[in-house]
Formats: C-alpha cells, sequence, structure tokens
C-alpha cells in the first residue's frame, strides 16, 4: 500500500512540476513522447544512456548509504543499549534532518570544489538521522524481563547484544535503514546539480532543453529505484528477521 | 546453602532495600521470601545471583563468596524464573530452553535430548518446541521459562513470584505441579511473593520481610501461623491464620475418636453397645470391606433392624487437608467426619476435637 502510495507521489511530483515549470505537455502525447524517450535505443547506450546512469546512482546511494550506517547504526544502538544520551543523539539527528540537502552539496561543492564527496556528504547527512533514531528506538524497545532474563541466564554483555537484544531490535533498525534509503535514492538526483551524474540529469538536462519526455522518463525511472529498494530491502529484512517476531 | 550475611543494599537514592539481613537457606529446601512491596525481598533475591550488588555484607553459596567467580559464570549456575517469562520472542521455545546448556557448550546431541526430557517435565508436548513464545498462552510460557531455568540442572533455583501473572485456576494448577516437580528435584529454591497464602503452600520455610528491609520472622508455616512474633507478622497472615494452618495439616495428623460402628445385620443390642461405648445415640453400618453403607438413631435401629440406612457423606481421604475436613464437618448432621483410605474403607472417625488437638 504504501510503496503504490510512493509511487503515485513520486509520479505526481514529477508531472506536476513539469506543468509548474512551464515544460508542453498535452496529456496523451506526453505519454507517446515519454514511451519514445524509453524505447529509443539512443537512450540505453553510451556515458548518457540509461544503464549508465541507474549505475551511477545506485553507486551514490550505496557508498553513501553505507557510509551513514556505518556511522548511524553503532551510535543509535550503542545509545540504545547503555539507555543513555538517546534524547540527545535524536536531537541532534534531527537538526541533521532540517539542514537542506540541496544546500549542504552548494556548501560543500564551495567549500571543496568539484567531485563526488559534496554529494556523499550531503546524501550521508540525509541518510543518518532516521537510521540513529530507529536504531535507538529499536534497541529500547527491547523488552527489560527479557535484557533480565538474559542477564539472569548468564550471558555476557557482548553475547546479551548480539544473541539477544540486536535480533529483536531488527526490525525497527531495518525500517530506519529502508527510509534512509528510499531517501537517498530520490535525493541522490542532486547530484547532477554539481556536473556528477546520475539519474538527476534526465531532470536537469530535460528541464534546461525544454524536454518534458526526458524529465518524466528520469522522473519514473528514480521511482522505480526507490520503489525496488524498498521492497528489496524488505526481502531482505525478512530473510535475516526471525519468525518469532512477526505478529 | 546460601547465607546472608550482614547484607545490606543500599541504592544510590539513599533509599535502603535490605537492612543488615543475616539469613541462612538450607540446601534441599524451598524457601519463600514474602512482604508487602517495598520490603526488599525481591532484591535479595536478585543479590543472589547479582542482579543487584549488595551494598555491605557478603553471600556465600555453600560457604564460598558468590564475589569469587565471574558473575556469568556465578549466573549460568543458577536457574532464574522471573514474574514475565522473559523469555526471547525471536527463538523457538526449544532454542530457548537450550539457552544455558550452549552457553556451557554442551555437544548438539546433548541439548536436544536436554530440552526434548525438558518440555515433557514441565508439562508440554514436545511439538512445541519448534513454535515461539508469542504462540503461547502465559500458563505455558511459565512452563518454559521454570524449563529453561532448569536446562543445566543448576542445583539453586531463584523464582521472583513466577507465577503472579496467571489467572488463578492455572496457577492453583502451576503451584501443584510445582510442588511435585520439587518433591523430585529437591532443587534449593528461593521463592518470591507478595501473596501469604502462596507462601504457605509451597514453603519448606517462609521469611517474612518487614518495611525496610527488616526480616520480620523466619519460620516454617506451622510455626509462623502458630505462633506469628509481632503484630506486623500478624496482620500480613492475615484473616483466620487457624484455618490457614488447618490447610497445612493432612487429615493423617489428626487424632480420631471412638466410632460406633456395626456391621451390616448386627442386632438392636449390638448397635446400642457400640453406641454407648462411642457415647453416641447413632451407629455408622460397614459393609464387610469395612466400606460405610450409612447411618442410624440407635432407637430407629432398635425399633426395626431392616430399615435402609441413612446415607453419610462426610467423608475426606487420608491426603486431604484438616481445612477439608473441617468443611465436610460443617455440613455433617452427625458432627464427625470419616476417614477413608483411597479404596474407600473406613479409617477413623474425625471431630471438631480432633482438629483441636491437631492445632494445639
Amino acid at each position: 500500500m504504501t510503496r503504490v502510495a510512493l509511487f503515485v507521489a513520486l509520479w505526481w511530483l514529477a508531472a506536476g512540476s513539469a506543468y509548474a515549470l512551464g515544460l508542453e505537455s498535452d496529456g496523451a502525447n506526453t505519454v507517446a513522447q515519454v514511451w519514445h524517450w524509453f524505447v529509443d535505443p539512443m537512450h540505453w547506450q553510451g556515458p548518457d544512456g540509461l544503464p549508465h546512469r541507474i549505475g551511477q546512482h545506485i553507486y551514490y546511494v550505496a557508498v553513501s548509504t553505507a557510509i551513514a550506517a556505518a556511522i548511524a547504526l553503532p551510535v543509535g544502538i550503542g545509545l540504545g543499549h547503555y539507555g543513555r544520551g538517546g534524547l540527545l543523539a535524536i536531537n541532534i539527528a534531527n537538526i541533521g534532518r532540517a539542514i537542506p540537502s540541496f544546500g549542504l552539496i552548494i556548501l560543500m561543492f564551495l567549500l571543496v570544489g568539484f567531485g563526488v564527496v559534496p554529494v556523499l556528504v550531503a546524501l550521508v547527512a540525509l541518510a543518518i538521522p532516521p537510521m540513529v533514531t530507529n536504531s535507538y528506538v529499536g534497541m529500547q524497545s527491547v523488552d527489560p524481563a527479557v535484557r533480565q532474563s538474559a542477564a539472569a541466564l548468564g550471558l555476557t554483555r557482548w553475547q546479551r547484544l548480539w544473541q539477544v537484544e540486536l535480533p529483536i531490535a531488527l526490525p525497527l533498525i531495518m525500517a530506519g535503514v529502508r527510509t534512509s534509503a528510499v531517501q537517498v535514492m530520490s535525493t541522490a538526483t542532486l547530484a547532477a546539480y554539481v556536473g556528477l551524474g546520475g539519474l538527476g540529469r534526465y531532470l536537469i538536462d530535460g528541464l534546461a532543453q525544454q524536454q518534458l519526455a526526458q524529465v518524466v522518463g528520469g522522473a519514473i525511472v528514480v521511482a522505480i529505484l526507490a520503489v525496488c529498494t524498498e521492497i528489496g530491502l524488505a526481502g531482505v529484512q525478512k530473510l535475516v528477521q526471525s519468525p518469532g517476531l512477526a505478529r | 546453602m546460601i547465607e546472608f550475611s550482614s547484607v545490606t543494599k543500599r541504592f544510590p537514592d539513599g533509599t535502603v532495600a535490605v537492612d543488615a539481613l543475616d539469613l541462612t537457606l538450607a540446601t534441599g529446601e524451598l524457601t519463600v521470601l514474602v512482604g508487602p512491596s517495598g520490603c526488599g525481598k525481591t532484591t535479595s533475591l536478585r543479590m543472589i545471583n547479582r542482579l543487584d550488588e549488595a551494598s555491605a555484607g557478603t553471600i556465600a553459596i555453600d560457604g564460598v563468596d558468590i564475589r569469587q567467580h565471574p558473575v556469568t559464570e556465578l549466573r549460568r549456575g543458577i536457574g532464574y524464573v522471573m514474574q514475565h517469562s522473559g523469555l526471547f520472542p525471536h527463538r523457538t521455545i526449544g532454542d530457548n530452553i537450550a539457552t544455558v546448556p550452549r552457553l556451557l557448550g554442551w555437544d548438539k546431541k546433548r541439548v536436544a535430548a536436554r530440552v526434548d526430557e525438558l518440555i515433557e517435565t514441565v508439562g508440554l508436548e514436545r511439538d512445541m518446541a519448534k513454535r515461539y513464545p508469542h504462540q503461547l498462552s502465559g500458563g505455558q510460557q511459565q512452563r518454559v521459562g521454570v524449563a529453561r531455568a532448569l536446562a543445566a540442572d543448576p542445583p539453586i533455583m531463584l523464582m521472583d513470584e513466577p507465577f503472579a501473572a496467571v489467572d488463578p485456576i492455572v496457577r492453583k494448577r502451576l503451584q501443584d505441579e510445582f510442588l511435585a516437580l520439587q518433591a523430585r528435584l529437591g532443587k534449593t529454591i528461593v521463592f518470591v511473593t507478595h501473596d501469604i497464602d502462596e507462601a504457605i503452600r509451597l514453603g519448606d520455610r517462609i521469611a517474612v520481610f518487614g518495611e525496610g528491609g527488616r526480616l520480620a520472622q523466619f519460620a516454617t508455616p506451622n510455626e509462623l501461623l502458630a505462633a506469628p512474633k509481632s503484630d506486623f507478622v500478624v496482620d500480613f497472615l492475615g484473616a483466620e491464620p487457624q484455618l490457614k494452618r488447618l490447610s497445612l495439616l493432612p487429615v493423617s495428623a489428626a487424632a480420631t475418636i471412638e466410632a460406633p460402628l456395626i456391621a451390616t445385620g448386627a442386632t438392636a443390642a449390638e448397635a446400642t453397645s457400640a453406641a454407648d461405648t462411642a457415647a453416641t445415640d447413632w451407629v455408622l453400618v460397614v459393609d464387610g470391606e469395612r466400606r460405610i453403607l450409612g447411618w442410624h438413631r440407635v432407637a430407629d435401629y432398635a425399633a426395626d433392624t431392616a430399615r435402609a440406612p441413612e446415607s453419610f457423606d462426610a467423608v475426606v481421604g487420608a491426603g486431604d487437608t484438616l481445612r477439608a475436613a473441617l468443611g465436610a464437618l460443617v455440613i455433617s448432621p452427625l458432627g464427625v467426619v470419616a476417614r477413608v483410605d483411597a479404596d474407600g474403607r473406613f479409617g477413623g472417625l474425625l471431630a471438631q476435637s480432633s482438629l483441636h488437638r491437631a492445632l494445639s
């Protein structure tokens, strides 16, 4: 249900902004244009082709989500395990959420110049808050009776963390990862603004060249990738999560 | 043997949960720690496996200070059951039970065999091993909690209000099964409850805690009810301490009175003589196997020895409690209760005086 809603929202956003920007469009014709854009063999090869752009896009997303996870999960999990400093961490993470990604990219671009770093910094900053918050909340939601019985049975702190608390917190931790990855997937289009590739190119170039088909086509691919990310991660979660937690 | 020597627990906020506790819990006995909430009974229990650390004093198990071994090692040797089972929701029942044996490095075969054995010991079906905790009822979860605590066969079990969260009918059944289990296993058990009736039912010995973490009295249930040391203990024991004592004593503990017994077809003279000897105006009729057939007023029997006897329902088994005997006594028209064996054969007659003597 959420996935369908997400898809519709992205479609609406893409189409809606196209109208707002004054691009030419007249219903059925748009669909035909987009269709032609997709089936044109020119768009499936070379450095401007869809496979290459999709590859770049996924690369930005994968690297920034991985870096963000490497920072955010240990922090959220550690704080949740010890039950201290959680509010502080969540508040700091939420301030991070308030920073506009676009502004951050431009700022980092001014500071370090061209390259992939400004984009990664902005995407990592975007991905961290949901993961910190969710992993903290996930660890805190482990039933105190369960924590206590784990200690009473003679599990060491490390065993309690790995064998009891993390598996139980996993659904919420994964929810954070999914939220972050989907957000990053759509926001990675900003990379094109600072001269990088990815699917954002179609949006920016399409707007500059007044080519609605390109803008909509790019937006559709981003939307599909976002939905696939969500479905793929949900599948991974289903594989690693204990059936005992499914209620 | 678990020995508390001048053990005090002071929490960081200054509250004293346990104050200079001296208490020795005997090996193989079920000791109940009971008292109102905030009296330090649970803290005392938790200090034994160091879930709470004593602020002062020492706790020793069989003469060895519990701080001499690494804490995880200590805990693996002590079973722990709590009010909410604390089962791991992400692990199957079998894996939950296997927790401590696996920590101790048992091989797979031995673990599997032990899990199978324990599931049956606590009265569950073997196919439950594959299920997850949320698929079980509260009572079943408590059974699994007990099985998990027993898994590595620890000599000591700590039980923190294990039956408090289940409904009264299930609780009664779990208590009965638990008593039967303990009779077989003979563990050293420390059992915390706030329910004095549960304490009386289960405990070999009861430690009553008062406000401020002080021990108010430490005695067997019968001693406690017969001779409470202070007004606090009297209050805590609640109404009808004598009735509670009756519920502790088996029917076999009470002395029987002289019974006016006659066989079927006895003569009027035999009946009169039996009634005279027992100083009653009625006789009890038994068959050749000494099974009770009923009763007659002597006068009626003398007039017509062929008449059918009145029915006699006030019987108790030898294993019943004196409280059950009292229940039968109050509705008995003759003011007596007959004790019968498992085959229904007459074993003696109890009157109110029998109960009185059993209590004094």
